[in-house]
């Protein structure tokens, strides 16, 4: 061990990277260079605060001592590694930000306004919710209408984004939600709600988890009192989800408000959210989604009346939505 | 002229979508490249300061400062909404190694000789006029350190596909940009950048110059093929503003006119969700070494 005789973290440290697979093994988990550890074992650099947390990780046998001594060159690192949002005042979105998403709503052309401002909008709050890139997932689920256009019976992510181990576009994530989600809880509820534990026994509603997930909290999308969807944010890690970070969850939620048209609103007493098959039942359906696009588009050509792809997209998925409950009715029937 | 003015972008830098399509951009290339600089690696020990030229909203250099806590990082830019995004990235991420600055690449850069140890510069040629290059790589050259690298990404073009509708739409924008004065390309097709690479930082009086080709799968299914539809879907409707001022100051260019624009932008969103697109996005990373 050498932990004895150690006066500071940078010397402790020195001792454990004397060996040399050792060495190699720490700057591995940190993805940093085995010379950085040396540059900050000899003083010549510093690491950032997610770099001594991962440090901790690294070496859990040296936990206590370790964190005792960062302290003595960093006294506010307790903090840090308790924190939250809470650092440097960002629990609260910057005011600069909400300018420029209003400066960006302002000159994006109707077509255009959706995709664009929830990317924006998305990954200022991936960076913001995950500083430290411990892995979050974040997603936008929207109502969408019937065919018939009288309710909603579910909701679609189709924008996603994701630090490590998720990825950047969560394109494999893309799927029909409903009743069955956190998001459609929330959209229900018309309130936000958090799970500190997914696998937890004692949880309230059932949740379908991702392969990564250990909590997630989620928050509604609404103007006026009508919702156009929710705001989804999954973590790796457990009781990821202080109360400082589902109030900023909650404030994306209310800013992602701004790229959504007015039409896109429902009223509550509208929404019957319709439990929808798991993922793997959808991936069939929704593996033919650009061909269908196409084919709607072509037909819709034939009777001379043009769709744009943002309202054949939306078609194909009513329609995806009306097979899906159709299959489920039918395994219900067959149970 | 309508299109000369101080900033020579083709798409609007203040524009928060553009910012938005610009940082997935970066992290597309980055991962797509093989890293942050895949032909640097294991020979990045001499370098503490990097500055990232045209940095727009600061993807490339906050992933830097990320990845190598030990550097220092600047990023400059021409757009004022560019820097202040970039820096309030910096500042929920708590990144105490990365700066950004206000500063136009196209005039003499405002740091002492011998500032850095690397200068990055990636898909700056939407910006660049071809006049303009050489001094910029002269002023780089002196913000290097003796021994210091100059690497340089560029792209001739945004990609080739077998899509009638996407090549055409990239015709027009290297119709528009080629009267404007950013093609090397005599034919006015492409950027024809990436062939004088070497040649510029030779003549610069770079040594040890060399380069590697990327190229990246955008095709139906391909691994970059949703973030690059997104991405296209964002940037070709960004560029119309830019397409019609042309329309307006070059009558002659035959750049047609908002409907036929949104016709063929259209065509190209139906196309590229066809099954049998195929699309590729090269680029050339060249770079070289200031002498001791």
């Amino acid at each position: 061990m050498h932990d004895e005789v150690a006066g500071s973290w940078r010397e402790l440290l020195a001792g454990i990277i004397s060996s040399s697979s050792e060495r190699q093994r720490i700057a591995g988990e940190l993805r940093v260079n085995p010379v950085t550890l040396t540059r900050w074992v000899n003083g010549e650099s510093s690491p950032r605060p997610q770099n001594l947390r991962q440090l901790l990780a690294a070496l859990p046998q040296y936990r206590e001592v370790l964190f005792s001594l960062i302290k003595r060159e960093f006294p506010h690192f307790e903090a840090v590694l308790a924190e939250n949002v809470g650092e440097n005042g960002s629990a609260t979105i910057p005011g600069e930000f909400y300018m420029r998403v209003l400066r960006t709503r302002a000159s994006l052309p109707k077509s255009l306004l959706y995709m664009p401002l929830c990317d924006l909008i998305l990954q200022q709050a991936l960076k913001h919710l995950d500083p430290y890139r411990s892995g979050i997932g974040i997603s936008v689920a929207r109502c969408l209408p019937s065919l018939a256009g009288d309710s909603v019976r579910n909701l679609l992510t189709d924008m996603g984004r994701g630090s490590p181990p998720w990825l950047q576009n969560m394109e494999p994530e893309i799927m029909l939600l409903g009743a069955e989600s956190l998001a459609g809880y929330v959209v229900i509820t018309g309130r936000p709600f958090g799970i500190p534990d997914l696998y937890a026994s004692d949880n309230r509603i059932p949740v379908s988890l991702g392969a990564w997930e250990r909590s997630a909290a989620a928050a509604p999308i609404i103007f006026r009192g009508r919702i156009a969807g929710s705001l989804v944010v999954s973590s790796t890690q457990l009781d990821y989800f202080s109360p400082d970070r589902q109030e900023l969850v909650s404030s994306y939620a209310d800013l992602i408000a701004l790229a959504f048209e007015p039409e896109q609103f429902f009223d509550p007493r509208h929404i019957h959210l319709r439990a929808l098959p798991a993922q793997q039942v959808q991936q069939p359906y929704i593996a033919g989604f650009r061909s269908r696009v196409i084919e709607t588009m072509r037909q819709a050509e034939e009777r001379h009346q043009p769709l744009t792809v943002i309202h054949a997209e939306q078609l194909v998925w009513q329609t995806i939505v009306d097979e899906l409950l159709l299959h489920q009715q039918v395994t219900v029937a067959g149970q | 002229m309508a299109l000369q003015n101080e900033n020579t972008y083709l798409n609007d830098p203040e524009s928060g979508a553009e910012m938005a399509r610009l940082l997935d951009q970066d992290r597309t290339l980055t991962t797509c490249m093989g890293g942050l600089w895949p032909e640097l690696d294991g020979s990045l020990d001499g370098i503490h300061d990097v500055l990232d030229v045209a940095c727009g909203p600061g993807g490339w250099a906050q992933e830097v400062a990320i990845a190598y806590p030990q550097m220092q990082v600047t990023g400059i830019d021409i757009s004022r909404a560019m820097v202040e995004y970039a820096r309030m990235q910096t500042r929920i991420q708590h990144l105490e190694n990365a700066s950004f600055l206000v500063m136009d690449a196209t005039r003499p850069l405002d740091f002492p000789d011998n500032s850095f140890d690397l200068v990055n510069a990636r898909t700056i040629a939407g910006f660049m006029l071809t006049r303009l290059w050489p001094a910029l790589i002269q002023e780089c050259i002196r913000v290097l350190r003796p021994g210091g690298v100059l690497r340089l990404t560029e792209t001739d073009s945004w990609g080739k596909t077998n899509k009638l509708s996407f090549e055409t739409l990239m015709d027009l924008a290297f119709m528009a940009a080629n009267y404007t004065g950013h093609c090397f390309d005599p034919s006015g097709h492409s950027f024809g950048i990436t062939p004088m690479l070497e040649r510029l930082l030779k003549t610069a009086g770079l040594k040890d110059i060399r380069s590697r080709a990327h190229a990246i799968n955008f095709s139906a299914g391909a691994i970059a093929g949703k973030a690059m539809y997104e991405n296209f879907r964002v940037f070709f409707k960004l560029l119309q503003p830019f397409q019609l001022k042309a329309r307006e100051a070059f009558p002659a260019a035959g750049i047609p006119d908002q409907e036929e624009l949104d016709r063929l932008y259209e065509k190209m969103l139906v196309d590229m969700l066809d099954e049998d697109f195929v699309g590729i996005f090269y680029l050339l990373t060249a770079w070289g070494v200031k002498n001791l």
